[in-house]
């Protein structure tokens, strides 16, 4: 069992497998991890050097996982029910999101999407900090026009980016 | 599971907007018209939102800019039961 940052990574099994333990790492993101720094992806964990952990620590490091990742998408669920969309709503039901039939089969959103609300018991009633305002944030300057126009589709764009 | 994000439009053709002439006069604005993308200009203005068969009333807020109008007036009557009311913001 190696212990990095916060999680136990099994090590009798592969790299990419073991890195998908993380929340917010699935199988592709692992793969593409050892592409990165040039891991063998049927390596399994136990036969990395330490050079190597080291390498695949300070990698993980600067993406968002675990703990901030799950504040960011609840975040951002709460940025949906506080403004009062049909998707906050959805998620305050359990129900699904994306337009998926509910007459039968919503079994994974009823037991899934509950966990992105907000649990806040003793300041239900304070007013609760909203993510940074859209409008403040700048477009990065090498985007064209038509976004630096629209600083709100750029911050969109910039939370598709990943790694 | 990723907390939905806005849908994108390509960034090269601006938003999709219609024009509403009556904007800054601070009477609420009639429409149909869903699928316009919620300026900065708007904030502040009230829009009564078509949902097939009223129209729902929107203030628009200032954290409500990237969105839709639509989005704001659901479409279906939910079923409520009695048991499950789970408590709202």
């Amino acid at each position: 069992m190696l212990h990095l940052l916060g999680v136990n990574l099994p090590d009798r099994k592969k790299v990419p497998v073991s890195l998908s333990y993380f929340f917010g790492v699935g199988r592709k993101l692992g793969e593409q991890i050892c592409h990165q720094l040039s891991i063998h992806p049927a390596c399994k964990l136990q036969d990395l050097t330490d050079a190597q952990i080291n390498q695949l620590g300070e990698l993980l490091n600067k993406m968002t996982l675990e703990g901030d990742l799950k504040r960011e998408i609840k975040n951002r669920v709460l940025h949906h029910r506080q403004i009062g969309t049909v998707t906050g709503k959805k998620f305050e039901l359990g129900l699904p999101v994306r337009g998926q039939r509910t007459r039968t089969n919503a079994r994974t959103a009823n037991k899934l999407n509950r966990r992105w609300l907000a649990k806040d018991y003793s300041t239900m009633t304070a007013p609760r900090p909203l993510p940074t305002p859209l409008a403040t944030i700048p477009a990065p300057h090498h985007m064209p026009l038509a976004a630096r126009a629209m600083p709100v589709m750029a911050h969109m764009l910039n939370f598709l980016k990943r790694v | 599971m990723r907390g939905t994000l806005p849908l994108l439009r390509s960034v090269w053709r601006g938003p999709f907007v219609t024009p509403f002439p009556t904007l800054k006069s601070g009477e609420p604005i009639k429409t149909a018209q869903r699928s316009c993308t919620v300026l900065p200009t708007f904030v502040g203005a009230k829009f009564l939102v078509h949902n097939g068969k009223d129209y729902v009333p929107v203030n628009i807020t200032e954290d409500m800019v990237g969105h839709k109008l639509g989005e704001f007036a659901p479409t279906k009557k939910w079923v409520k039961f009695k048991d499950s009311q789970k408590k709202r913001k």
